[in-house]
């Protein structure tokens, strides 16, 4: 007898706590990287850090536009957008330290995107 | 009894006078209380009106970054905060502003000439008030919690209930007491609303000008000084207006905070030990007539 179909997941409201903690997490991460974009000093560090801003910015838009359920169109397409930031947010981690020459800055910008990816994994658990 | 008994009385009676044993007139500090409350209230509006027109600057910043002008659109420049939205902060902050001028009523203080029938409005205005239409406006964010929601509408219509009801009484302490929680929920969700303000509008502030700035940086080498120091100069504008909407905010947020603090104490100027409650009254009437002459400004000078 063939295996039953994994059911369908329903619509369900995002865990508040988590949500408010990843809200919480990427608004100091706009912080620290529009501090980090006045203190780079090449156009490549500038343009990196204003392209990651502003995708995290996006994503804050959307977040504080109003309540998204799991397991909704809307859901799916803003955990795409947040799987790809967090794709970048891994890949340039290791960059911060050359792009701006303020250690304790570049610290606490690695911290926050770290951070950032941790947390979205609490909120975007479908 | 013998003048001997009353000439060892006299300093003891003396004596109680200086140190308040007769109660003290509690209506003046009542009085700044409730003008500092509507000043505040008054001054809100402006300070939206400065956020607006300051959001509306930042609006166009970011559209002069678009690529793709054949899509633009007028209408697609939104107000940062809808009038509904507005209007909801501003009603909140009349059930305050009149909550704190009847207070001022039971304190013996006079009325003013159109208190009995900003009443009556307010009565006729709350029977229709969908309180949770309020909410909804008012509270969007979803760092608003379920929680917060229900002390919130509860503290509210228990502050407007009181105004309506209000029942001719002497016992202007005792409703003090009583509306110390619910006032202090009000402000405290006011508070962190405009916190939350404040944060969203610098976020947006800050991401148009870092994107005007890296536009700026690669457009550069193609501009003569005279569009170079035009776009130095729009930069600096925008500047101005971050500076001008945070503080308009972070203001208003603090006279809100004061407002709470001061009403914590104000059951205490009915006490002899009032120095501490009036200078709290003193210093949030301090901040709420600064604001105002802030957004006095603003207005003359826009």
């Amino acid at each position: 007898m063939p295996d039953p179909a994994p059911p369908t997941p329903t619509s369900a409201p995002l865990d508040p706590q988590a949500l408010k903690d990843y809200i919480d997490g990427l608004e100091q991460l706009h912080d620290l990287l529009d501090d980090a974009y006045w203190a780079a000093t090449t156009i490549d560090a500038k343009d990196a850090f204003n392209g990651l801003s502003q995708a995290i910015f996006d994503i804050l838009t959307t977040l504080e536009a109003g309540e998204i359920e799991s397991a909704t169109p809307q859901y799916v397409a803003l955990k795409a957008d947040v799987d790809a930031v967090n794709t970048k947010l891994d890949s340039v981690q290791v960059q911060v330290n050359g792009w701006i020459h303020k250690i304790a800055l570049a610290n606490q910008v690695v911290g926050a995107m770290a951070q950032g990816i941790a947390l979205a994994a609490k909120v975007f658990t479908l | 009894m013998d003048n001997r008994y009353y000439a060892r009385l006299a300093p003891i009676i003396g004596a109680c006078l200086l140190l308040g044993c007769v109660s003290p007139n509690p209506a003046p500090d009542v009085q700044k209380f409730a003008d500092a409350v509507a000043v505040t209230a008054t001054s809100a509006a402006g300070a939206f009106d400065a956020v607006q027109a300051g959001y509306f600057e930042e609006q166009i910043s970011a559209i002069a970054l678009q690529t793709n002008i054949e899509a633009f659109n007028p209408a697609d420049i939104q107000p940062f905060l809808s009038a509904d939205a507005i209007k909801a902060r501003l009603d909140v902050l009349d059930v305050l502003k009149l909550y704190a001028a009847k207070l001022s009523v039971l304190c013996g203080n006079p009325s003013e000439s159109n208190l009995d029938q900003a009443t009556d409005k307010f009565a006729s205005a709350m029977q229709k008030l969908d309180t949770n239409l309020v909410t909804a406006s008012l509270l969007t964010s979803e760092k608003v919690t379920p929680q917060e929601i229900d002390i919130f509408t509860t503290a509210l219509n228990t502050v407007a209930d009181w105004i309506i009801e209000r029942k001719e009484s002497k016992e202007a302490k005792k409703t003090i007491i009583a509306m110390r929680k619910p006032v202090d929920d009000i402000c405290s969700l006011l508070s962190s609303d405009l916190q939350r303000i404040h944060g969203q509008l610098r976020a947006e502030y800050k991401q148009t000008r870092q994107n005007d700035d890296d536009a700026l940086i690669h457009s550069w080498p193609r501009l003569s000084p005279p569009e170079r120091r035009e776009e130095l100069k729009n930069l600096e504008d925008l500047t101005v207006s971050v500076d001008k909407a945070d503080s308009t905010i972070l203001s208003l947020r603090s006279a809100v905070s004061n407002l709470a603090v001061a009403h914590a104490s104000l059951d205490d100027v009915f006490t002899k030990d009032k120095v501490k409650a009036s200078e709290l009254i003193d210093d949030f009437r301090d901040q709420a007539q600064r604001i105002s002459k802030y957004y006095s400004s603003l207005g003359t000078n826009n």
